[in-house]
């Protein structure tokens, strides 16, 4: 489970003054279903998320990740998250199956644990043709999978997904998509920023619509619709925001 | 497995990989002293040779002449002074030698003969068989004199009463190789530096750069230590490099080509107590170069700003470097403040090391001086390494 209660964070710009990046946001994520975060780009989305996954710490509020507060035991809020991203960030002289053990290794897995997490993960993602491959010759579908059995490997209860198919042309989005999909039916929280309403439509449980660091509406993808008075979740998301971004 | 080893083993593992690394750090200072000794070996072999001094005289083969010859120098006939001139200003000659005509004949009477000699003195090669022609002429000159005062019956204690008697004041446990001990401990400490400068602005700066950081710092490891790992695997990086260096001297040693003989005269210069004494020196010296190093590349946006940072840092490393080529000449290579400049500390007591002078006091002054700049350069790149807007910017 994952929740924020006013969580926030406030920097200061030498150029802009102080911002808040996030401002007071409260909201929860729970097994077994995924969390939308829906915003335009600099909406706060990927901010809060490093809230969460404990690289940056929050100005105010609070945040609990998986029961361990995200500033006070961000030890073992890093053992219970997986993250990915649209970046896949591998280690381009390392070999497929090296990157992947190496992320088991540091999350603190056993020999035998490794073994059978790396057995599961490469007949799962398909990656015996390619795991020993540095992961610099890789396709980026490839790549995208071997992100996907890094994210995995250690089992994490809760996952987060920070734009994961930025980029990533059709077969590849759907191969992330029915990745989170399944996260979910294995109960995971998931918790899944994106700013493509389609992907919104047809993954989340429930939505949250983050415009300049606050919320500003949540619900299903239904009620938000309902709310804005329009038949389309763009539509809806246009009513809420858009005319106020494009303003901008 | 300690997340400091997994990450540790990843870095080494990646760096051996990294084709960068094994040319500039790993072979390169190996290849590059090769090939500075073959350089100075062929400059002392030739350049020290009589043999190949070479010597134009205007149409004559008198006795000096022969003598030229007998002391293995190359003699070559000229048609006249004008010409010699011509062939020194085009290079094409680098002494002429004009004699006159009855030279032997006056030699034979003790009379005083003119030799005109033509060199350029902007010119080394040329000043140097100037230098050889110089040495026979005066060794001439000596002999002739001595048969003058024989005949005369006057003694050479009488016409040179004073005698001066020198001994050699042993300082070192050794004499030590001397053309070794000019360059090698500059080098050995400047591949330290150079060495990891190959490979630091990826470590950090290149990894905020490919996302790469963010992942591991989502792990459930310290920041303290992924920093610390990144220390270690930098300076395994620079030991290696510094020593790939001395690895070279012993190689080039044991290969025993004619054309570094001259080099290997007095032997490596390096014996196993001096090498304990520069491995002592180093370890602290490489963890000042690989601390500062990490420090400018977390401090970095991305690999190139790390990149125009560390060029600056290296001046100022290549600084007290250079110094300690010339401080040793001078008497500042044995004052007690030099033991407390970092980098110049370093390559001063490897020098003093080789040469088998052994200052326990001024070795330990050294290591503790350059430990603790490490130290504290090391908390500041801890200290970056916890800050968020440092870490997370590019």
């Amino acid at each position: 489970m994952v929740r924020t209660v006013d969580i926030a964070k406030h920097f200061t710009d030498p150029k802009r003054g102080v911002v808040k990046a996030v401002d007071g946001v409260t909201l929860e994520a729970h097994p077994g279903k995924i969390l939308g975060l829906l915003g335009a780009n600099g909406a706060g989305k990927t901010t809060l998320l490093r809230m969460l996954s404990t690289v940056i710490q929050p100005t105010g509020g609070s945040a609990i990740v998986n029961d361990f507060d995200v500033v006070k035991d961000p030890q073992k809020v890093r053992a219970s998250i997986g993250f990915m991203s649209n970046s896949t960030a591998l280690y381009g002289r390392l070999k497929a199956k090296e990157m992947i053990e190496y992320f088991g290794q540091l999350n603190g897995l056993s020999e035998e644990r490794l073994k059978e997490r790396w057995e599961f993960v490469r007949e799962k993602l398909d990656l015996s043709e390619f795991e020993d491959r540095l992961c610099d010759k890789l396709s980026t579908g490839q790549k995208q999978r071997v992100s996907i059995a890094r994210t995995i490997l250690h089992d994490p209860p809760v996952l987060f997904f920070d734009e994961p198919t930025a980029g990533l042309d059709v077969l590849a989005s759907q191969g992330v998509m029915e990745f989170i999909e399944d996260s979910r039916d294995a109960g995971k929280t998931v918790v899944f920023s994106t700013h493509i309403m389609s992907e919104v439509e047809r993954l989340c449980d429930h939505v949250v619509v983050i415009h300049d660091g606050r919320i500003r509406t949540e619900g299903t993808v239904e009620t938000i619709k309902a709310e804005a008075g329009a038949t389309s979740l763009e539509m809806a998301f246009l009513n809420l925001i858009g005319h106020e971004a494009v303003a901008k | 497995m300690n997340p400091i080893k997994v990450i540790y083993l990843k870095e080494v593992r990646e760096m051996l990989r990294d084709k960068r690394v094994r040319q500039s750090a790993v072979f390169g200072p190996m290849f590059m002293i090769m090939m500075f000794m073959v350089l100075f070996g062929f400059l002392f072999s030739t350049i020290g040779e009589k043999s190949n001094v070479k010597v134009h005289v205007v149409k004559a083969d008198n006795s000096m002449v022969q003598k030229m010859r007998a002391a293995g120098m190359d003699v070559e006939q000229v048609e006249s002074l004008g010409k010699g001139r011509a062939m020194v200003r085009d290079g094409k000659a680098r002494v002429v030698l004009q004699f006159e005509k009855d030279y032997d004949k006056k030699l034979a009477v003790h009379e005083p003969t003119k030799i005109q000699a033509l060199f350029n003195p902007s010119e080394q090669v040329s000043q140097i068989a100037m230098a050889n022609v110089r040495e026979l002429l005066d060794k001439a000159n000596e002999e002739n004199r001595n048969a003058l005062l024989t005949a005369k019956g006057i003694s050479l204690d009488q016409a040179e009463p004073l005698h001066i008697s020198t001994e050699e004041v042993k300082v070192g446990q050794n004499k030590g190789n001397e053309i070794l001990i000019g360059f090698l401990p500059y080098l050995i400490v400047i591949w330290a530096f150079y060495g990891g400068m190959s490979i630091v602005s990826d470590l950090v700066a290149g990894e905020k750069e490919k996302n790469t950081l963010e992942t591991l710092l989502i792990a459930p490891v310290k920041r303290y230590q992924v920093a610390l790992c990144k220390f270690y695997a930098l300076s395994s990086v620079c030991l290696v490099s510094s020593m790939s260096s001395v690895a070279g001297v012993y190689i080039m040693a044991a290969l025993h080509l004619p054309i570094t003989k001259k080099l290997f005269e007095q032997g490596v210069g390096v014996t196993p107590q001096a090498a304990g004494v520069i491995l002592l020196v180093m370890a602290p010296t490489v963890a000042l170069f690989a601390s500062i190093m990490l420090a400018v590349s977390t401090y970095a946006r991305n690999a190139r700003e790390a990149q125009s940072y560390l060029t600056l840092v290296s001046f100022v490393v290549l600084m007290p470097a250079i110094s300690s080529q010339f401080i040793g000449f001078t008497d500042a290579g044995s004052s007690r403040w030099v033991n407390f400049v970092p980098v110049l500390n370093a390559a001063n007591t490897i020098r003093q090391s080789m040469f088998g002078k052994f200052d326990w006091s001024g070795i330990f002054i050294t290591v503790a001086v350059s430990l603790a700049i490490a130290l504290v350069a090391m908390r500041v790149a801890v200290t970056l390494f916890n800050r968020e807007q440092v870490l997370t910017r590019v």
